[in-house]
C-alpha cells in the first residue's frame, strides 16, 4: 500500500514528457516545479479586520490589488478587492488561521493542495510568458511585488514577481489539475530559446 | 533558361543589399536558377529576364513581375509543396533561401502554354458581369446553367492550391506592449522610432521588408553627404543601444484595432524554408498593445494605363529603380520610362549610371528644368509632353509607342515607335493608408498630390509621417517622422526633452507638380489585342470601367463589385485610384467626388497557421488531470473528455471489449463494491452566517431544516425557471457548508454565486471559495462497500446508525483529514471520501487493495440511469424545469427562489410539456440511439410530428436488456403507450413508455 504520508506531486521526478533540456541555450529559460504549498484563501470585506488577523502572527498587511507582500517567507497576494491568498512557509500559522470563526469577518479556507507554483526564470522567461499572458510583464509595468491573476491562454494562473532581480524571475501559480499541461506548454514554448526543467524532487512544506 | 544575364556586373553600381559571395540555388516551375543572399524570389528571377511567370486571372495572359513589394498584383506563386506549401505568395516578398522551390499558380497546363488563353481571344463576349448576366440572370434555366458551369469557371479562375497535407510547422504568438509602435522603417519611420526612443519610450519598430530602410534601400539617396544607408545603419545602432526599442524586420502589420491594438506577422523560420532549424517557429503572430502609433507606411507607386500594359517587362518605374539599386538587376537592355511626375527621374539616372539607354516620356509639357537637364546630361532622352500609348510584344516587351498626350489622356498626332525591352511607368503615388483605414480614418483627397491621404487620427493616438501623408521629399519624411515620434512619446507620458537632429538631404531643386494621367487612349495598335489594364490581378480594363459607368454602377462600391476592381490578394494597391479616377472621367466627377473604397484587415493575407499559433496538437486545449490520473493511465483506463478533465470512461482488461468492461464494472457495483474517481466534481466551501439564506435563494428546495452533519440534494434554476445545475450540499458546521456541483459547471456555479453576492445581495454575509482541487474524491459503492471502508485506517464510525444515508462526517482516513459524504448516485450504499489531493493516490490504492473494482463514467451513467437519476446537460438542455423531470419533490412551495416566477408563464405552466419518462424497447436487445427523435407514427408523411427525444440509452447488465430515458411530450400521461424512435439512418424502433426508474425503485439498497 502506498504511504499516504509521502505526498504526491504532479511535477515530481521522474516525469514523463518533454526532455529536461532542449533548444539552443539551456540556460535561456529555467522551469522549476515548486514544493507543495501551504496556501490559504482569504475573503474579507473589511481590510482592517484582515490586517489585524495577520499582523501578529505574520507581520503582514494587505497590499493593493494585483500586488503581493512577503515577510519571513510568508507571502500575501491580493487578487481582488475582497480576495487574498496567503502562502505560508510553514503549516503551523496556517492551521492557527484556519481556526477562525466561519461566521467572522474573514473567511479562511485551506486550498493548499489545489494549487502548485512553477518558477519561470532565465533571460527569456518574460518572452515565454508573453506568448500567452496578455499582462504587460515589462519591469516598468510589472515591478517586483506584482501579482496578476489572469488567463494564460485558457488556464487561470497567478503570475507574480516576488523578488527583485535581473533578469526578472516569475512565479506562476496554477491549479493542480492543470500543472502538467502548463509545464509541458511552457517547455514547448521555451524550445525556440532553450530550456532546463527542474521537476520536484522531494522535500515538502514544513 | 540561359544564365542570369540581367544581373549587373559587379562594378556597374554599388551592389546594394545582395551578397555575391553567397550564391543560392533554387527552382521555379521545375527549372534551376541561382540568386544571391539578399535577393527576393522576384529579383533573382528578374536577373534571368522579365519572362512570363504567371497567367492572368481571367484572360490567362502572360504576366511578369510588376512591382517590388506588397503591391505586386501579378507574381503570385505557390511556395514549396506538400504540407509546407503556401499558395498565392508574392514573389516580391519571398526572401530567397537555398533550395527554394516555387511554381506559378494560375496556368494550365503551364505558364508557357496556357489553354485558357482562349478566354483572351474570346474576350469580346466576356465583359464585366458576363457570368452573372449569362448564368444567373432571369432567363429560363439560367440557374441550372450556372450550377453546371460553376466548377469549371472557378477552376479556370483559380489562384493557388490549398496544401493537401497537415502543416508540419510550428507557429508562435507573442503579446507585446509599448509606448509607441512605429509601422514602417523607411526614413520617416526610423526617424520617428529614434525620436520616441530618445525620449525614453518603449518603442517597437515594425517593417515588412527583410531589413529596415524603406525607399533608402534603393541605395541612390544621400543623407549628410554620405550614402543614406549609412544613416540607416547608424539609426539601427542607436535603436539597438536604447534600453527598450525593438526592431522587427520581416514583420507585416496585418490589422489595427480599437485601443491601438495591432496584429503583425513575423517571418522567423519561414525565410529558411523547409530546412529551417527545428526549434524555430515558421511565423510569429505579434499582438501589440501600443499607447500611441506612428504610421510611416509609405506609398505605393501607381501606373497609368495604356494598351498591353500587362506585357512582361512592363513594371512600375520605382520598382525598376529598386531592382537596380538594391539587387543589381535591370531586366532589360533598353528602357522606356513614362511618367507624369518627378519620381521617374531618379530611376532614369540610376539606369543611365548602369549603362542602360533610357527614353523618358514625361507627360508634362514643361518638365522641371533641373531634373530634365540632369537627365539629359546623363544621356537620357527626355520627351516632354509625351506618354506611352502601347507596348508591343506578347510574351515580352519588344518595343513601345509614345505620342503627344492631351490633358484627357487622348493621344494627338502620330505615334512614335521606341525601341525598348523594359518599360517603366510612374503615374504618381498612393499613400498606404490601409492601416489608418482599419481605425476608421476617412481618406481625404489631396488635389496637389492627386492622391487620397488619411485624415487626422491624433485623437485616437494615431499619427502619420512620411509618404503616407503625401510627402514627397526625403527632408519632409525625416522631419515628419521626428515630429510624430516625439509627439507620440510625449502623449504616452515620456517627457524627456530631446534635440531635433539637423540632417542634410539630397532632395535638390524644387520639381514640378504632377500632371495626373490615368489612362492613355486613342489610336491603339493591334485593335482587339490592345487591352489597357487598370487592375492587373483581376483583369479589369479601362473599357470595363467605362462599361460599369454606362450600366450605372457609378458608386465606387458598385464599381468594385461589378468589375471586381480592387479585390484579390493585392486589394487593388496599384489599381484602385486609377479605376475610381477613370470612373470620374466617365461620369464627369472629380476623384474626390467619386470617393474611394476603404480597407479592412488584413493588409496582406495572413496564413491560417499564424492565426492558430500554438493551439494545436497535444497543446490545443488545456488538459486537467485528477490526482489519481497516473493510476488510471497505468491500469487500462480509456479516457473521456469532460470539459478539460480527462476522466476514466472504463478500465479495459487485457483482451476485453469496451462493452464487456462496462458490463463488468456495473455488475461489480451492483454485486460487490466499486470505486470511482469523483475528484472532478465541483466543490465550493460556503462560510458565513447567511449561507442558508443564499442556499434558499439559489436552490429550489428548502434549506432551513438541514442540520449539521447532514446533506441534501438540490436543483438550481436560472431566472427562466430552467434547470442549470444540481448537486448535494452538506452542512459541516453551523456557518460552514460545502456545495458540490456537476463537473462541467464547477466554475459556472461559483461565478453564479459570486454574481448574486456581489451585485444583487451584497448584504448577505457569505464567502464562497472553490475547493474543487484541494480534495481528491473516491466514491465507494456497492453491497460490499461498508465492509471495505470499515477496513480503512480511520476514526470514522461507518455503521448505518452512526453514518446514515445523506449524512456527512469529518475525521481522518489513512491519517489524513477527510470529509466523507454518504450519498448515492448509483443506487447502492455509497460513500464519497474526500482527502487532501496529494493523499488521493494512497486512498485509491488502499481501496483497490481492499478489493474494490474501479469503474468509469460510463458504468456510472448506466447505474444512475437505472435509478432514473438525471444528469444535467443530458436529461436537461436549458429548456427543462424540475416539474418536467417529475422532481416536484425538490421544489419548496414555502419560499421564493431564482426561477420560481417563470413557472407561472403559460408555457411553463401547461400540463402537456415534455416529461421525463423511461422507455423499454420492445426488442430488449436494441439500444435506442441517444438523441433519437420520438414519433407516434414512423410512416407519417413529412412533416412528421415530433414528440420528444431519447436523452440516455444503455444496455443494462442488471436488467438483462436495454432501456432509455427520454423527454416525451405529455409523457406522464402516456404510460404504457408504444412510441417509435427514429434511427439515425432509416427505420424506427418501437418502445414502451414506463416510469423513469428501473432498479430498486424504493431505494432500499442505498439506505441499507
Amino acid at each position: 500500500m502506498a504511504d499516504p504520508l509521502v505526498p504526491t506531486h504532479p511535477l515530481a521526478d521522474p516525469l514523463s514528457g518533454p526532455p529536461e533540456e532542449a533548444g539552443p541555450d539551456s540556460a535561456a529559460v529555467v522551469l522549476t516545479a515548486g514544493p507543495p504549498l501551504v496556501l490559504l484563501d482569504l475573503r474579507c470585506r473589511d481590510r482592517a479586520a484582515l490586517d489585524s488577523l495577520l499582523k501578529k502572527p505574520l507581520e503582514l498587511a494587505s497590499p493593493p490589488v494585483a500586488r503581493a507582500v512577503s515577510k519571513s517567507g510568508n507571502t500575501l497576494f491580493r487578487l481582488g478587492p475582497d480576495w487574498w491568498q496567503l502562502r505560508c512557509k510553514k503549516r503551523k500559522p496556517a492551521d492557527r488561521l484556519l481556526r477562525a470563526d466561519p461566521a467572522g469577518p474573514v473567511g479562511v479556507t485551506d486550498i493548499s493542495d489545489a494549487w502548485l507554483a512553477i518558477g519561470v526564470a532565465g533571460p527569456r522567461a518574460r518572452d515565454v510568458l508573453a506568448k500567452a499572458a496578455t499582462v504587460d510583464l515589462h519591469p516598468d509595468a510589472f515591478p517586483a511585488g506584482s501579482a496578476a491573476r489572469t488567463l494564460f491562454g485558457r488556464v487561470t494562473v497567478v503570475i507574480a514577481r516576488l523578488e527583485d532581480g535581473e533578469p526578472p524571475a516569475f512565479d506562476v501559480t496554477v491549479s493542480r489539475s492543470n500543472a502538467r499541461f502548463l509545464w509541458r506548454w511552457l517547455a514547448d514554448a521555451a524550445r525556440e530559446y532553450g530550456y532546463t526543467l527542474k521537476p520536484f524532487s522531494g522535500g515538502g512544506a514544513g | 533558361m540561359s544564365g542570369p544575364q540581367f544581373r549587373l556586373p559587379a562594378d556597374t553600381l554599388p551592389d546594394g543589399r545582395i551578397d555575391r559571395e553567397a550564391p543560392l540555388g533554387f527552382s521555379f516551375n521545375g527549372e534551376s536558377f541561382t540568386g544571391y543572399a539578399g535577393d527576393t524570389l522576384a529579383s533573382a528571377l528578374l536577373a534571368y529576364g522579365a519572362f512570363p511567370l504567371a497567367r492572368s486571372f481571367k484572360y490567362h495572359r502572360p504576366r511578369g513581375i510588376f512591382g517590388a513589394g506588397a503591391e505586386e498584383p501579378n507574381a503570385l506563386v505557390q511556395l514549396e509543396t506538400g504540407g509546407y506549401s503556401q499558395p498565392n505568395l508574392r514573389a516580391t516578398q519571398i526572401e530567397l533561401y537555398g533550395g527554394l522551390s516555387a511554381a506559378s499558380v494560375n496556368a494550365w497546363p503551364s505558364v508557357d502554354f496556357d489553354l485558357m488563353r482562349v478566354n483572351d481571344w474570346l474576350s469580346p463576349i466576356f465583359p464585366s458581369g458576363f457570368y452573372y448576366k449569362t448564368f444567373m440572370g432571369a432567363g429560363v434555366g439560367a440557374g441550372r446553367w450556372w450550377r453546371l458551369f460553376e466548377p469549371f469557371i472557378r477552376r479556370a479562375a483559380g489562384f493557388g492550391r490549398a496544401p493537401t497535407a497537415p502543416d508540419p510547422d510550428r507557429y508562435e504568438r507573442m503579446n507585446a506592449h509599448c509606448d509607441v509602435l512605429v509601422v514602417g522603417a523607411g526614413p520617416a519611420g526610423l526617424s520617428a522610432a529614434l525620436a520616441a526612443a530618445n525620449r525614453g519610450g518603449r518603442v517597437i519598430l515594425v517593417d515588412d521588408q527583410t531589413e529596415p530602410g524603406g525607399d533608402l534601400l534603393a541605395g541612390d539617396r544621400r543623407i549628410d553627404d554620405a550614402p543614406a544607408m549609412d544613416w540607416v545603419a547608424a539609426a539601427l545602432e542607436r535603436l539597438g543601444a536604447a534600453p527598450d526599442a525593438t526592431v522587427l524586420a520581416r514583420t507585416a502589420v496585418a490589422g489595427l484595432y480599437d485601443d491601438n491594438f495591432a496584429t503583425a506577422v513575423e517571418s522567423v523560420g519561414d525565410r529558411f524554408g523547409p530546412g529551417a532549424p527545428d526549434h524555430l517557429p515558421r511565423l510569429r503572430l505579434w499582438r501589440i498593445r501600443a499607447r500611441q502609433i506612428v504610421l510611416a507606411t509609405g506609398a505605393h507607386e501607381r501606373p497609368y494605363a495604356f494598351a498591353n500594359n500587362d506585357t512582361p517587362g512592363t513594371m512600375l518605374g520605382n520598382a525598376i529603380r529598386h531592382y537596380a539599386g538594391r539587387y543589381a538587376v535591370v531586366p532589360g537592355r533598353q528602357a522606356l520610362l513614362g511618367t507624369d511626375n518627378d519620381s521617374a527621374y531618379r530611376t532614369a539616372l540610376l539606369l543611365a549610371r548602369a549603362g542602360i539607354p533610357v527614353t523618358l516620356a514625361d507627360a508634362r509639357e514643361t518638365p522641371p528644368s533641373a531634373l530634365a537637364d540632369a537627365a539629359r546630361q546623363a544621356g537620357v532622352d527626355v520627351e516632354a509632353g509625351c506618354a506611352i500609348s502601347a507596348v508591343l510584344g506578347d510574351r515580352r516587351v519588344r518595343g513601345a509607342k509614345i505620342g503627344r498626350v492631351l490633358p484627357d489622356g487622348e493621344i494627338s498626332g502620330a505615334l512614335r515607335p521606341v525601341e525598348a525591352d523594359l518599360v517603366g511607368v510612374s503615374g504618381g503615388w498612393n499613400p498606404a493608408l490601409h492601416l489608418a483605414s482599419h481605425r476608421g480614418a476617412r481618406p481625404v483627397w489631396n488635389e496637389a498630390q492627386t492622391c487620397f491621404v488619411p485624415d487626422d487620427l491624433t485623437a485616437l493616438g494615431l499619427r502619420t509621417a512620411g509618404a503616407v501623408t503625401g510627402a514627397g521629399s526625403l527632408a519632409d519624411c525625416l522631419e515628419q517622422g521626428y515630429a510624430a515620434g516625439r509627439d507620440a512619446a510625449r502623449a504616452a507620458g515620456r517627457t524627456k526633452r530631446t534635440r531635433k537632429p539637423d540632417l542634410k538631404t539630397d532632395d535638390g531643386a524644387a520639381g514640378a507638380p504632377i500632371r495626373p494621367l490615368w489612362a492613355v487612349t486613342g489610336r491603339q495598335p493591334g485593335s482587339r489585342r490592345g487591352k489597357a489594364f487598370v487592375d492587373l490581378q483581376n483583369d479589369v480594363t479601362v473599357k470595363d470601367v467605362a462599361l460599369a459607368a454606362r450600366e450605372n454602377y457609378r458608386s465606387v462600391e458598385h464599381l468594385k463589385r461589378y468589375t471586381t476592381l480592387g479585390m484579390g490578394t493585392d486589394q487593388g494597391k496599384t489599381a484602385n485610384v486609377i479605376g475610381l479616377a477613370l470612373m470620374g472621367v466617365e461620369t464627369g466627377r472629380s476623384p474626390e467626388a467619386v470617393g474611394t473604397t476603404t480597407f479592412r484587415p488584413p493588409y496582406t493575407p495572413v496564413p491560417f497557421g499564424a492565426l492558430a499559433g500554438r493551439d494545436r496538437g497535444a497543446l490545443f486545449d488545456p488538459v486537467r488531470e485528477t490526482p489519481m490520473f497516473d493510476w488510471h493511465a497505468a491500469n487500462g483506463a480509456v479516457f473521456e473528455d469532460v470539459g478539460q478533465w480527462k476522466r476514466p470512461y472504463a478500465y479495459r482488461r487485457d483482451g476485453e471489449s469496451l462493452e464487456a468492461a462496462i458490463g463488468r464494472e456495473v455488475r461489480a457495483v451492483r454485486n460487490a463494491a466499486g470505486v470511482m474517481d469523483a475528484s472532478t466534481l465541483g466543490k465550493i466551501d460556503l462560510k458565513g452566517p447567511d449561507v442558508v439564506t443564499l442556499l434558499n435563494r439559489v436552490y429550489t428546495n428548502d434549506w432551513e431544516t438541514l442540520k449539521v452533519g447532514r446533506a441534501r440534494y438540490g436543483l438550481m434554476c436560472h431566472e427562466d425557471g430552467m434547470i442549470f445545475d444540481d448537486g448535494v450540499t452538506a452542512r459541516l458546521a453551523d456557518d460552514h457548508y460545502v456545495m458540490t456541483t456537476t463537473t462541467g459547471n464547477a466554475v459556472t456555479v461559483l461565478n453564479w454565486l459570486e454574481m448574486w453576492l456581489q451585485t444583487e445581495w451584497p448584504e448577505l454575509r457569505v464567502f464562497a471559495t472553490s475547493v474543487t482541487e484541494a480534495w481528491a474524491t473516491a466514491t465507494v459503492a456497492g453491497p460490499e462497500a461498508r465492509r471495505l471502508v470499515s477496513g480503512l485506517d480511520s476514526d470514522i464510525d461507518w455503521s448505518d446508525d452512526a453514518f446514515p444515508h445523506m449524512a456527512v462526517r469529518t475525521g481522518t482516513v489513512l491519517g489524513a483529514p477527510a470529509r466523507v459524504f454518504r450519498v448515492s448516485f448509483s443506487g447502492e450504499a455509497s460513500w464519497e471520501i474526500n482527502v487532501p489531493a496529494h493523499c488521493g493516490p494512497a486512498l485509491w490504492q488502499a481501496l483497490i487493495d481492499g478489493g474494490a473494482t474501479p469503474y468509469g463514467t460510463e458504468a456510472m451513467h448506466v447505474l444512475r440511469a437505472e435509478k432514473g437519476f438525471i444528469i444535467v446537460g443530458q436529461e436537461t438542455d436549458g429548456t427543462v424545469t424540475p416539474h418536467d423531470l417529475g422532481m416536484g419533490w425538490a421544489v419548496s412551495k414555502r419560499k421564493d427562489f431564482i426561477g420560481k416566477r417563470s413557472w407561472s408563464r403559460p408555457d411553463t405552466a401547461r400540463p402537456d410539456r415534455k416529461h421525463l419518462v423511461g422507455l423499454l424497447p420492445l426488442d430488449s436487445g436494441t439500444v435506442l440511439p441517444e438523441g433519437g427523435q420520438i414519433v407516434a407514427d414512423p410512416e407519417q408523411e413529412p412533416p412528421v410530428t415530433m414528440l420528444g427525444h431519447v436523452t440516455s440509452s444503455y444496455k443494462s447488465p442488471s436488467l438483462d436488456g436495454s432501456f432509455a430515458l427520454a423527454l416525451l411530450k405529455n409523457g406522464r400521461n402516456r404510460m404504457g403507450d408504444t412510441v417509435h424512435v427514429l434511427r439515425l439512418d432509416e427505420g424506427a424502433d418501437a418502445a414502451r413508455v414506463v416510469a423513469p426508474a428501473f432498479y430498486d425503485k424504493d431505494g432500499g439498497r442505498m439506505r441499507g
